[in-house]
């Protein structure tokens, strides 16, 4: 009979794998409190929840997509493009701004539509597909800014980043993309298709989901969500940046990845990815107070997530 | 497996767990050993100063390093944060430093507008911001030590006009877009351009400060151009070099003049080498040590003059490259 090690057995066990993921985040956090003076203030988590909000959303649109059994390598680019459409039309001074908005989170759900109909109809392989969106994103991004960034933007817009509820207006609506995906994803018909599509697409097919519908639905979700993210960034740092959003595919599928997703489909949910994405930011804001050099801060997010889907890989033998 | 008890068998799975948490933390407990203590509790009498950079090109280096020789003798607490090019990163890296309650920012923007809110909450906050570097055009930016680009841009236009005698077609090749540096070099070049018609430029594009991508350009526009190319200018001396590199490899040396901008030690001694090459000279000691120095000043409350402190720069050639390189 085979041994299966402890590790294994914690790790295959969603409720304790959960419990383990629990444990670390709030090791983290007691780490950082007792080692770092400025760390543990309400201040400091406001930060916290504002520097988590726009990769946090693109976690969760990171979410469907590894759910589905894909993955976006895209999510940075069409940050990056629907950033600068809203930056072009959202200029100080233009009572319609708000239309920037509207626009940005059309393009980019077209952008995400795109790589849906050619993943779910075409069949071409999500890795691919996304990776040459990468690119013609940025290029698309580029080529509409010039290069350039465009800046004096409206006001409306700029505040948006900046106000508080109580909470940071971007944590509010971080939160509230958090429940509406969760909400999504457990209590609707198309959540539950995301889940049987990614866990064994041969036996969804054979109980009469339509694969290739559920698939577009995801990646045009993943752009919208992005669209989401570019708004809130863009109002952030007060402009539309061409390189908006390099490299942050990364930060998206690693807060993924730690909260427990399978890469090959059907396992995930939105509340373990929020614990990943604030582990992750956790990490950045705790090691940028204890001054720690950020090339060394590469290396430990790297080791992370290396040892994440190392576990990931323990858990999926046999 | 034999019958265990509930209780050994928790034992070992909290054991794993444990190892798996314990090699993390022991990991980022050993590494910080080699950051520096940071603001408040340790040092009180010292005063904290955050500084932030785009990213640690040779120069940034050479200046941060300058500030860490003087931090001693100034009475710094100095924390250094890379932004890494990424303007959100750099935001967010302000707003730690505010958080944690420097006496002082210095800040070389990676964009002049994304950093805005940075400077605003700096204000609100109380704590001085200072631009180093890299120009921030907002009027809650409380002063700034840095080059005056646009000279810098005309010093090495100034270079290539005169080699070629007011006649002939140039190549520009541009730093990362959104910079200050970029904008103001491109500034002065334009101006020397407009005031010489005769010279033409085949082509302007960035290479986002980065040497391999200049030569990657070059190697490009020797294929469209040719022989045609007399000149080249540069934003700064890794492209200057990187072009340099491409005119080597397609056997074009010595027959194209180039300038760029900062007199780096390669450059320098490609100057020295004779080669058709000139650089302009912009001083990170005296730069990051200026900067240190202002953001001490106006961490104790004092005025520096002046409050935009314009760093003169200077047109490095054969007859004064010895000058630079002594001093490498």
């Amino acid at each position: 009979m085979e041994k299966t090690s402890s590790l294994k057995k914690v790790l295959i066990n969603e409720k304790t794998s959960q419990f383990v993921l629990l444990f670390v985040f709030l090791s983290l956090v007691l780490f950082f409190s007792l080692f770092t003076i400025s760390f543990f203030n309400a201040n400091n988590f406001m930060n916290i929840l504002r520097q988590s909000a726009v990769t946090g959303i693109l976690a969760m649109a990171m979410t469907f997509v590894i759910i589905s059994g894909g993955i976006d390598l895209s999510v940075g680019s069409i940050l990056a493009f629907s950033g600068v459409i809203l930056a072009s039309i959202a200029k100080s001074g233009n009572p319609l701004w708000w239309m920037g908005m509207i626009a940005a989170l059309a393009c980019a759900s077209l952008l995400g539509c795109v790589n849906g109909i050619l993943i779910g109809k075409f069949k071409v392989v999500p890795f691919i597909q996304t990776l040459a969106m990468l690119a013609i994103g940025r290029g698309l991004t580029m080529l509409y800014a010039d290069g350039r960034p465009i800046s004096d933007l409206s006001c409306g817009l700029t505040s948006i980043a900046r106000i508080n509820f109580g909470l940071p207006v971007m944590a509010w609506i971080f939160i509230a993309t958090i429940v509406i995906s969760f909400f999504i994803l457990h209590y609707t018909v198309f959540g539950r298709s995301v889940y049987a599509v990614g866990g064994n697409e041969k036996a969804a097919v054979i109980s009469g989901i339509n694969t290739t519908r559920v698939k577009i639905m995801v990646y045009t979700l993943s752009g919208f969500l992005c669209g989401i993210s570019a708004i809130l960034l863009t109002s952030r740092v007060s402009s539309g940046l061409p390189r908006a959003g390099e490299g942050y595919e990364m930060d998206a599928i690693a807060a993924v990845v730690i909260g427990g997703a399978s890469l090959t489909g059907g396992r995930g949910n939105v509340w373990c990815t929020t614990i990943g994405i604030l582990i992750i930011s956790i990490l950045s804001n705790g090691m940028d107070l204890m001054n720690i050099n950020s090339y060394i801060q590469q290396i430990i997010k790297g080791s992370i997530i290396v040892l994440a889907v190392l576990l990931d890989s323990v858990k999926n033998k046999n | 497996m034999p019958l265990k008890s509930k209780g050994e068998k928790m034992k070992k799975r909290l054991l794993d767990v444990v190892f798996v948490v314990a090699v993390s933390l022991g990991l980022i407990f050993c590494l910080s050993g080699s950051g520096q203590a940071e603001a408040s509790g340790k040092k009180k009498e010292k005063i904290t100063v955050g500084f932030s950079v785009y990213w640690m090109s040779e120069f940034s280096t050479l200046m941060k390093q300058a500030m860490e020789d003087n931090a001693e003798r100034l009475g710094v607490n100095l924390l250094v944060a890379d932004g890494n090019m990424d303007p959100q990163k750099q935001l967010s890296q302000v707003e730690n430093f505010i958080n944690q309650g420097v006496d002082a920012i210095l800040c070389a923007a990676i964009d002049r507008n994304g950093i805005v809110p940075g400077v605003e909450q700096a204000k609100a906050a109380g704590i001085p911001f200072i631009g180093i570097n890299m120009y921030i055009p907002n009027k809650d930016v409380t002063a700034y030590v840095g080059p005056n680009d646009v000279l810098a841009g005309e010093l090495a236009a100034k270079y290539i006009v005169d080699s070629l005698k007011g006649k002939g077609n140039v190549i520009v090749i541009e730093g990362g877009e959104g910079f200050s540096a970029t904008e103001d070099r491109r500034k002065g070049i334009k101006n020397v351009l407009d005031a010489n018609p005769g010279i033409t430029a085949l082509a302007i594009k960035t290479a986002s400060w980065d040497r391999s991508k200049a030569v990657t350009l070059m190697e490009n526009y020797i294929q469209s151009f040719g022989d045609k190319i007399n000149g080249i200018i540069a934003h700064n001396d890794e492209m200057a070099l990187g072009a340099a590199q491409a005119l080597e490899a397609a056997g074009m040396s010595g027959k194209v003049y180039i300038g760029g901008i900062d007199a780096i030690k390669d450059a320098c001694v490609k100057i020295k080498s004779g080669e058709k090459f000139a650089t302009v000279f912009q001083d990170p000691v005296t730069e990051g040590t200026l900067g240190l120095e202002y953001a001490v000043k106006l961490a104790k409350g004092e005025s520096v003059d002046p409050v935009e402190n314009f760093i003169d720069m200077k047109l490095v050639t054969e007859e004064n490259v010895d000058h630079y390189l002594i001093s490498k």
